[in-house]
């Protein structure tokens, strides 16, 4: 056997020994929390699930609350499952109410014993009301005042109000609407968060890594809005549960198929063909299952509209199963693919046009289990994600990139009163192969494994009335890599009366990196790979400071203020030769701004203003920077930092047709300016100038010192939905880019073409729902 | 009502990018003003607004050059030159051998265009000398002295054996002295190198036949930002230039050759047998 294959089944095993010994660990830690709460539970604790009483679909941050005789209410607030637990409660009588809004509440009287946990589940009744009305959350869990600290619940109601080429809206589109959060254009697909770049953004779903979460035509995200059941969105100050980024985190947990009926939906149009179907798969309604597929339709539809080529095409597909084992135990298994396949200019070879395409696949399982007489919940994934990205021919991609990643982990909750405490273990193989066709110059073209492991707590203590602390931390190692990471985190939310105060901080680590040239703003293709082995690791450290204010109960105003320091950011390096280059450099960078957001929600009228103010800045730290501009380091902002961003959105009902208008605008990204193209020979000898071709140049000014044009759009959508023989019929229209703006997407340096972004796209749609 | 005012006001507006501004320079220049060499040349570039490959028309410029010792000016005649990639390069030539040490300058200029123009000082013709050997101990080194020479690049040391030919490169290794520049060979070190490859080859008797160094005696300002002649740090216009109102850069100089046969003395001393 020869060294090398010892070698690799060495490693093998020491991962493969990492994870029988994790799982191991895991029970452990599952019997120490069962055994451990057990004593722990000398007094009263109520638990349930919070469910629709239509579909049993769960209920994400259903108010829960306890009345005791004396009039002190205690609450709570249902988890992404639907699952709340209230524990340390003294023997006695108490009024329970579980209420959600757009359903009737669900009040019952109970008395609630010591030493004892008492199961109580709601099913609450859903308001009748008309298809498509808008929904006025008068609670504040959704909009501007339910944003803390960077983090905010985002609901599928609440993506349907943003216009959208598609009937079904979708969580991209309404991440655009977002301040802090910045797209390149509509294609490509690709989010900055508060100045973190889009591979800095941990993306789930179900607990799954998805690595390109955002299809290449920038309005559709990897998630139809029929499977959603809730998204939390972290800007960043995301606490221990969480990392291996150092940006953001978006968590989309999807939704349980219906238990008691079948239902379905078909639409089509301009942009998208879509049908998904769900419901019981057994006579108990224990089991349920969800399926849903999109396919762009673009070529026969909205490039036929606007006359002109829009060369992408993809799908998704999403598939789920749903089982309520018994009042304690919920299991599912989820599986998403997506497919993405377009072209784009490559560059001065002028190879006309390169394909890019990538692959998601995903696939992972949840045990979700309330173990015994305990207040805890228990929560095991077990997961599988795989990422494949090309670039070139099809048949022959010039870059290629393959990433794998084996995911398991156990989140546990203990629900105290006074604190809850989560805490978890986790570990993850990875398996990252690059094919890059010698560009990435100091990025070797190779297949690497990475193991990791790690362990958080995440305690949430309530000190005082209506305040939260949650101190966290985070403790992950590599043990291949030798690197051990111990990352404090801190949230804190203090509600008082009509006002939220909030503050978040932490320190993240990431060990793999997306390569992709950032030079050139509308580069797709992403390699993804471990970082070097410079000794240097991107981190960052995020603070946060917001106030959310409530003054009655259709308004809300929030502002946040950010600062994200990040240092040993890999970046493209700079030449003046008129090719890509993927030669990496260090950087440091700061990004810090204010968000500053303002919503009303009336019977009728929807509305939000958003204003985005943010400063990014990168500090690089290429080696001939001492020879170019006099000092080893030069600042610059990079491609993606927009000064200012706002959004308008107005949504409002007449004559039951649904109306919503949306006007986005930001100020230019910056680009690197050219003075022109020459060449250069290269005089390291008396060289025969007859002899020596040289090379083509290009004369750039200082790295991003010029500024595009503003970026501004409106787009207005209408609906109308109505019965026919009881199945539900919404029809739409919408318009992208009403006034025709000619947005730029890119300039290209070396031929000076200009490709803009869409031009005015009417989109018309029609959707079946039926029960 | 504040919306509809920005956004009327908005609707107003196409804005129209500039992405190449092109710059008040008009030419980039490479040339050598080489005085072994009967015709002297210079690669001219116009700057262009787009990226295109050279074509094979002729430029809209004028080359000429000064001795500004002598004042005698000379016109630099066009010519197309179609490399074997299948580009094409404009190289302006003048048939005239330079004096050693005259100070020449080269102007490129069109009508209504800057004139780039850069000055250079042919070095004056210097000859090698090899000085005494040194021993400090245990090693040995080799002095080499390179009279009136101003700068050197590309120095190279070469040991001809019976194991082989043997190269060292010296760039970074020249030292200023009052009578020019100085090298100092690391002669024991290379010779390791040579012993060892004598053992790989089963060789016992090593023989040490001659050697020699190579190097382009230059101007002055032919020295390579950072010592290494690197071809991504060039490509940002401007870091190695001497071209006023414009980029590239004009130099001066000459490959010169030192040939010499290591005394016995010395060949012995670091275990070479007699031939």
């Amino acid at each position: 056997m020869s060294g090398f294959h010892f070698l690799h089944r060495s490693l093998a095993l020491r991962q493969t020994c990492l994870v029988t010994f994790l799982s191991t660990l895991v029970a452990l830690l599952f019997l120490g929390a069962y055994t451990s709460i057990e004593v722990r539970a000398q007094n009263g604790t109520i638990r349930g699930f919070i469910t629709d009483l239509d579909s049993g679909q769960s209920l994400p941050n259903a108010n829960v609350s306890l009345t005791d005789s004396t009039g002190t209410v205690l609450g709570t607030v249902a988890n992404t499952d639907g699952f709340y637990a209230i524990g340390q409660l003294a023997a006695g009588m108490y009024i329970f109410e579980a209420s959600y809004v757009g359903y009737k509440s669900f009040v019952d009287t109970l008395y609630i014993t010591a030493v004892r946990i008492t199961s109580l589940s709601a099913a609450l009744e859903s308001h009748r009301r008309e298809v498509g009305e808008i929904t006025v959350d008068a609670e504040g869990r959704t909009g501007a005042a339910s944003i803390t600290a960077g983090l905010q619940t985002i609901l599928p109601a609440d993506i349907e109000m943003i216009p959208s080429p598609d009937i079904n809206g979708d969580l991209a589109s309404y991440l655009s609407a977002l301040p802090g959060f910045v797209t390149i254009g509509d294609q490509g697909g690709q989010f900055f968060i508060r100045g973190g770049e889009p591979w800095q953004n941990l993306v789930l779903l179900d607990g799954m890594v998805i690595y390109q979460p955002f299809h290449i035509l920038g309005f559709f995200s990897a998630f139809p809005t029929e499977i959603l059941n809730s998204v939390d969105v972290y800007a960043g100050g995301f606490g221990a549960k969480y990392g291996g980024r150092i940006s953001s985190v978006i968590d989309v947990k999807s939704r349980n198929g219906n238990l008691n009926r079948f239902s379905g939906s078909a639409s089509l149009s301009t942009f998208l063909a879509s049908a998904t179907v769900e419901g019981p798969i057994d006579r108990n309604h224990q089991f349920s299952f969800l399926a849903s597929y999109r396919k762009s339709v673009i070529q026969h539809g909205a490039a036929r509209l606007v006359d002109q080529p829009i060369p992408y095409e993809f799908s998704d597909f999403f598939g789920k199963l749903y089982g309520e084992i018994n009042d304690n135990s919920r299991v599912s298994v989820s599986f998403i693919q997506t497919s993405d396949k377009g072209t784009q200019e490559n560059d001065i070879t002028l190879t006309p046009l390169a394909e890019v395409s990538w692959k998601n696949q995903a696939v992972g399982a949840r045990w979700v289990v309330l173990p015994g007489n305990t207040a805890v919940l228990a929560d095991f994934t077990f997961s599988y994600s795989r990422l494949e990205s090309k670039l070139g021919p099809e048949l022959d991609p010039t870059r290629s990139s393959l990433t794998s990643q084996f995911n398991t982990a156990a989140d546990m909750t203990f629900y105290g009163g006074a604190a809850d405490v989560r805490w978890g273990l986790f570990a993850r193989t990875l398996k990252l192969s690059t094919e890059l066709d010698g560009l990435y110059q100091n990025v070797e073209s190779k297949t690497e494994y990475l193991t990791e492991v790690g362990i958080y707590v995440e305690p949430d203590f309530k000190p005082s009335p209506g305040l939260t602390l949650s101190p966290s931390l985070r403790i992950h190692a590599f043990p291949s890599k030798r690197n051990t990471y111990i990352e404090p985190r801190l949230r804190v939310v203090y509600e008082r009366r009509k006002s939220t105060f909030s503050g978040a901080a932490g320190i993240y680590h990431q060990e793999i990196v997306g390569v992709t040239d950032r030079r050139d703003a509308t580069s797709i293709f992403t390699a993804w790979t471990a970082i070097p082995n410079t000794g240097k690791v991107p981190s960052s450290i995020h603070l946060i400071l917001g106030y959310g204010h409530r003054p009655t109960p259709e308004i809300s105003i929030s502002a946040e203020v950010y600062q994200k320091w990040y240092s040993n950011l890999f970046i493209a390096e700079w030449t003046g030769f008129p090719q890509l280059t993927t030669r990496l450099q260090t950087a440091d960078g700061n990004a810090h701004g204010i968000d500053l957001r303002f919503e009303i929600q009336k019977r009728h009228v929807y509305g939000h203003l958003t204003y985005g103010l943010s400063w990014v800045e990168y500090e690089a730290q290429q080696a001939s920077l001492e020879l170019w501009f006099g000092s080893n380091t030069f600042p610059f902002r990079p491609a993606h930092d927009r000064r200012h961003q706002v959004n308008v959105l107005l949504g409002t009902r007449f004559e039951g047709v649904n109306l919503t208008a949306r006007w986005q605008f930001g100020s230019g990204l910056p680009y690197t300016r050219a003075q022109g193209f020459d060449g250069l020979v290269l005089l390291d000898d008396v060289v025969n100038l007859f002899e020596q071709p040289g090379f083509r140049r290009v004369i750039y000014e200082k790295p991003f010192n010029g500024e595009l044009p503003a970026y501004h759009r409106l787009d207005v959508s209408a609906d109308y939905s109505f019965y026919v023989k009881g199945a539900a019929i919404t029809l739409q229209a919408s318009v992208l880019n009403v006034y025709d703006r000619r947005n730029i997407f890119y300039v290209d340096i070396f031929t000076q073409q200009r490709t803009d972004q869409l031009p005015l796209v009417p989109s018309i749609g029609m959707k079946v729902a039926f029960q | 009502m504040l919306w509809l005012l920005i956004l009327v006001s908005a609707t107003g507006c196409e804005d129209d990018l500039t992405a190449v501004k092109l710059s008040d320079n008009a030419f980039t220049l490479y040339g050598i003003i080489n005085p072994l060499e009967d015709i002297q040349a210079v690669r001219v570039y116009q700057i262009d607004e787009i990226l295109t490959p050279i074509k094979p028309d002729p430029i809209d410029a004028t080359v000429r050059s000064t001795d500004l010792d002598t004042g005698k000016s000379v016109e630099w005649q066009d010519s197309v030159v179609s490399f074997p990639d299948g580009k094409f390069g404009h190289v302006f030539w003048a048939p005239f051998k330079p004096e050693h040490g005259h100070r020449f300058r080269i102007e490129v200029e069109r009508p209504g265009a800057a004139v780039a123009s850069a000055t250079t000082t042919v070095p004056p013709e210097s000859v090698g000398e090899v000085l005494p050997y040194e021993v400090n101990g245990g090693l040995v080194t080799q002095p080499i002295l390179w009279h009136d020479a101003p700068n050197l690049i590309n120095i190279r040391v070469r040991y001809y054996t019976n194991v082989g030919r043997f190269d060292y490169d010296y760039n970074i290794a020249q030292e200023d002295v009052s009578e020019g520049k100085k090298v100092v060979i690391q002669i024991y070190d290379d010779t390791l190198i040579i012993f060892r490859r004598a053992i790989f080859d089963g060789i016992q008797d090593v023989i040490l036949d001659r050697m020699d160094m190579r190097v382009v005696v230059t101007d002055e300002d032919w020295t390579p930002p950072g010592g290494v002649f690197d071809p991504h740090v060039f490509s940002v216009p401007g870091t190695f230039s001497n071209v006023d109102n414009g980029f590239g850069f004009l130099g001066s100089g000459y490959p010169a050759i030192l040939e010499w046969r290591p005394s016995n003395d010395l060949r012995k001393e670091l275990g070479f047998v007699e031939q």
